[in-house]
């Protein structure tokens, strides 16, 4: 009676053993896209919002662990005309998004680019940003450019779903 | 379709909505009158009924005042705030709650803040890209007003300029805002803390003396007396800001080792950009740094579902009290069906009947609509002046696309449910209804 109970348990606690292999695996792999590299700079998460209009803003996570001043000055996708420096601004009671030239980003700092903030506007969409897809895009800075995996979400969201995870 | 829709600039896309909106009424509208001239039997019928007309008018005319009134309001309320936190680009403060720090900073709503201090001061107004820091001390109040410790610089900042007077040169002066009801030359003496358990007398014998005086702002800073911070350390018992070499001259630089310390300080950069780039810097383990114009947008967005609950439950009243209108309409035409049927006696088609009985349903709704569009901007300043006196907040609410869009609907929806009664009255009996 218990070898037959030992059996089952021992697969069981396999099973969920390779299971846990591949959410890892897959954890690994999914992390990878959320992270881009440039040197000291690390961009992260990067996402924007499912959208049918010919334009959208993308946000993410830049940390600087270099030491010297590193220089945003826009980015380009293959599904956009253009992807230009945004930051929001509020005056005399109606809001929205400016064009940056550029941003400063100092040495040891996190700049986070996210809604009602600074972002990186992409104009004349080729077609419509569908939910849980993923597209490419260059991060240009006056060091050099990053690509990053831009995650659709949710034409309400305020963050990546992955937001507040370690990479 | 939707690219070239998204390609027209904000008026033209708020004109096709409510041309769109309204295309079934108009619809309906060339279907059903197509053929007929209706218009003397329609006067003749208001004229005639003219009290029972203008009940249903009035009744549709206040359901709609209440829903484009609310929704004026709701947006009046949201640019009065965001307008008041105009002047305040980047506040830094020490980390905690971001919305507590802004209700203190530019709403001047009493909070325990934690102090930021003279060391980190020092770091925000020695950095290249500041171009003004201004230290803000609460905690004093005359009367309602709250007593605001900050320098000369910021005092210009807000004002732009002074309407009269000049600014604070010596501790014992101060800058009131344009509804504090003190003149210059006026001296008042500071109670330590806020409202009802303010201590009167806690600072001694200290008086300020009003040298100016703001002009509007708008904002709760309307209401507030403007004093050298070194005067508020002071009359705390602190240091003043200044070393023991201090020449006497009050305002920046201040000296790290004697600063006491502020709960929040006031930051402008020399762009946009430097003003984002330094709420990155200053976003630390020891430092806060927000826009309050972001925080708002962000509250505001969370108000945006409401919103949209708002305008669902400002059109459901309005068709609600409509549908009332249209069965007293029902009733009506049971009244009037002798003379109905004797229209259709000596040679009116049923569909003339039809006609005539939706134009009048739709003449009440259309007029009921437009009076209560009026009504409710009427409304809508109302309130916002109430606001405006009970916050200091300036809640101007005027007619905007939203409301219009919001009519726009209702009287096409409306205009569609009054096909019913007038169905009705086509189809009754009408040898019935002559012997009445």
């Amino acid at each position: 009676m218990i070898r037959k109970l030992i059996l089952p348990a021992l697969l069981l606690i396999a099973g969920s053993a390779q299971a846990g292999d591949e959410a890892g695996h897959a954890h690994a792999s999914d992390a990878d896209s959320h992270l881009a590299t440039l040197g000291d700079i690390r961009l992260v998460h990067a996402w924007t919002r499912a959208t049918d209009r010919g334009e959208a803003l993308v946000f993410m996570e830049i940390e600087h662990n270099g030491h010297k001043a590193a220089t945003l000055t826009g980015g380009a996708s293959g599904i956009a005309d253009g992807v230009n420096l945004v930051a929001f601004r509020s005056r005399d009671g109606n809001a929205g998004y400016v064009t940056l030239p550029d941003l400063t980003i100092a040495p040891g700092t996190e700049m986070v680019l996210q809604p009602e903030g600074v972002a990186l506007r992409l104009t004349g969409l080729d077609e419509p940003l569908v939910e849980d897809q993923s597209f490419d895009m260059e991060v240009a800075f006056d060091l050099g450019h990053a690509q990053v995996i831009v995650q659709i979400e949710a034409p309400n969201a305020t963050r990546h779903s992955h937001a507040g995870h370690a990479h | 379709m939707a690219e070239i829709y998204h390609a027209l600039p904000t008026w033209a896309q708020d004109v096709l909505v409510m041309l769109g909106l309204l295309t079934p009424l108009m619809v309906v509208g060339v279907i059903v009158l197509r053929g007929f001239h209706v218009r003397p039997l329609l006067v003749g019928l208001l004229r005639r009924q003219v009290w029972i007309s203008a009940v249903f008018t009035a009744l549709i005319a206040v359901s709609v005042a209440l829903g484009t009134g609310l929704i004026a309001q709701e947006r009046g309320l949201r640019q009065g705030t965001a307008r008041a936190a105009d002047k305040f680009d980047l506040i830094i403060a020490a980390p905690g709650s971001e919305i507590t720090a802004m209700l203190a900073a530019v709403y001047l709503q009493p909070s325990d803040l934690p102090l930021l201090d003279g060391a980190t001061y020092a770091e925000i107004a020695q950095h290249p890209r500041v171009s003004l820091v201004a230290p803000l001390g609460f905690g004093d109040s005359w009367r309602d007003a709250p007593v605001v410790g900050t320098t000369a610089g910021f005092v210009d900042h807000l004002s732009e300029g002074l309407a009269a007077g000049r600014l604070f040169m010596t501790e014992d002066e101060a800058i009131a805002g344009a509804r504090v009801s003190l003149d210059i030359g006026d001296s008042f003496a500071p109670a330590h803390g806020v409202g009802d358990t303010a201590e009167h007398g806690a600072h001694g014998d200290f008086a300020y003396r009003v040298v100016g005086k703001m002009p509007m702002t708008g904002s709760p800073w309307d209401r507030a007396l403007l004093v050298p911070i070194e005067s508020v350390w002071s009359v705390h018992g602190l240091a003043n800001g200044h070393g023991p070499d201090w020449d006497g001259k009050i305002g920046p630089p201040f000296s790290p080792a004697h600063f006491p310390g502020t709960p929040a300080a006031l930051v402008r950069a020399e762009s946009l950009g430097a003003t984002y780039s330094l709420q990155a810097e200053f976003s630390t383990a020891r430092t806060m740094a927000f826009f309050p114009g972001s925080v708002l947008a962000r509250l505001h967005a969370l108000m945006g579902d409401i919103r949209q609950v708002m305008s669902v439950l400002a059109v459901i009243t309005q068709v609600l009290v409509t549908a009332g209108v249209l069965a007293g309409l029902m009733m009506l035409t049971r009244l009037l069906a002798r003379r109905l049927a004797l229209l259709r006696a000596l040679g009116a088609p049923r569909r003339f009947v039809f006609a005539l009985t939706w134009s009048y349903a739709a003449t009440l709704i259309l007029t009921g609509a437009a009076i209560g569009l009026v009504l409710g901007i009427a409304a809508s300043l109302g309130i916002g002046a109430a606001i405006t006196a009970r916050t200091d907040i300036v809640v101007s609410a005027t007619l905007g696309w939203p409301e219009i869009h919001l009519v726009a609907g209702f009287v096409s929806l409306t205009g569609m449910l009054a096909l019913l009664p007038a169905y009705l009255t086509m189809t009754r009996p009408l040898i019935t209804d002559l012997r009445g």
